[in-house]
């Protein structure tokens, strides 16, 4: 690892050298590279993880820019997890960046997440969601919460049997009886970030920050520092429905 | 009984209040969540996703509350991506 490259963050006290060699050797999945996920991964290819596997099965649509960051108008009709691999091997050669053509389901996530030391929530809806919860519990795999809606963001950073899973926060899937997702533009990289944060606190080891919610309209971040739900039928009880 | 309520996102907006306190009828989470839902029928379609604490711990709906419980009312989980 050339560790010039990383001087600026490497003399961050919160990370310092030997953070950035923890860092350089995770492997990260993340699932999904619509708005969070391409601009999660952008992140954490610049800062020098040490692999990354991303998963998605989607061609790159117009819509689809306004809120991401590497894609150009040329990409469009393109596989979004191609184009993500082909542009990030360019802008970090030190680190392995995988796209697979992939749609997440019951009967594949295990094998796709086996290797992961975190996963990050790239998707964009919530019963895919709560099968990632349900195989990070029962795989003992942290994995990084985020979605946008609107003008708001949350942010959760999960460690099975440690920190609230999904389950704990939230028993029933939110139905989106508005069709499709309004999302301000700006708002997933912001959310990308702070996501980004919590994935890098949970793989140096560090405490994170529960429930985040950001307003970027109001200007408004909360936290929500809450315990696990001790009847959670997901991560206290093992009942898997999803899986 | 009473029961302090901490709201967060836009229930604050909509209550214009980071707390507050609500009589409520019943024994259980569902009956806080349901007064103020009755108060603020804009989120009636939120109700059933509702994230809520007692005590700052995360529970269902079904829990038991009590006099001087602190109940955490949050928007639900948002899904785009």
């Amino acid at each position: 690892m050339n560790l010039n490259r990383y001087r600026r963050q490497i003399i961050v006290k919160r990370l310092g050298e030997k953070g950035q060699y923890i860092l350089s050797e995770k492997h990260i999945i993340i699932l999904g590279c619509g708005g969070l996920g391409s601009n999660s991964a952008n992140i954490l290819v610049r800062t020098g993880i040490g692999s990354i596997d991303i998963v998605d099965d989607d061609l790159l649509d117009l819509t689809n820019l306004h809120r991401t960051s590497l894609f150009n108008e040329e990409d469009t009709s393109k596989l979004k997890c191609q184009i993500l691999e082909e542009k990030l091997q360019q802008i970090n050669s030190e680190v392995t960046v995988k796209g697979i053509k992939k749609r997440i389901t019951k009967e594949n996530i295990e094998s796709v997440v086996k290797r992961a030391d975190i996963i990050i929530d790239g998707t964009d809806n919530m019963e895919t969601r709560f099968l990632i919860n349900e195989v990070a519990v029962k795989s003992n795999i942290p994995w990084i919460y985020a979605g946008v809606h609107g003008t708001v963001g949350m942010v959760m950073g999960i460690i099975p049997r440690q920190t609230p899973c999904l389950k704990c926060i939230s028993q029933s899937i939110v139905d989106n009886i508005e069709g499709e997702i309004p999302v301000l533009g700006n708002l997933p990289v912001i959310i990308a970030s702070i996501q980004c944060t919590e994935a890098m606190k949970t793989l140096l080891g560090k405490q994170l920050s529960g429930m985040i919610i950001y307003d970027i309209w109001k200007q408004r971040f909360e936290q929500i520092d809450l315990k696990r739900n001790p009847d959670c039928m997901c991560c206290s009880k093992e009942q898997f429905e999803f899986l | 009984m009473k029961i302090k309520v901490r709201l967060f996102g836009r229930y604050k907006d909509i209550t214009g209040k980071k707390e507050l306190e609500l009589v409520v009828n019943g024994d259980t989470i569902w009956h806080v969540v349901d007064a103020f839902v009755k108060q603020h029928p804009a989120i009636e379609k939120d109700k059933k996703f509702i994230m809520i604490s007692k005590n700052n711990t995360y529970t269902t709906y079904d829990e038991k509350i009590a006099n001087g419980d602190t109940v955490t009312i949050s928007p639900p989980v948002v899904s785009g991506g």
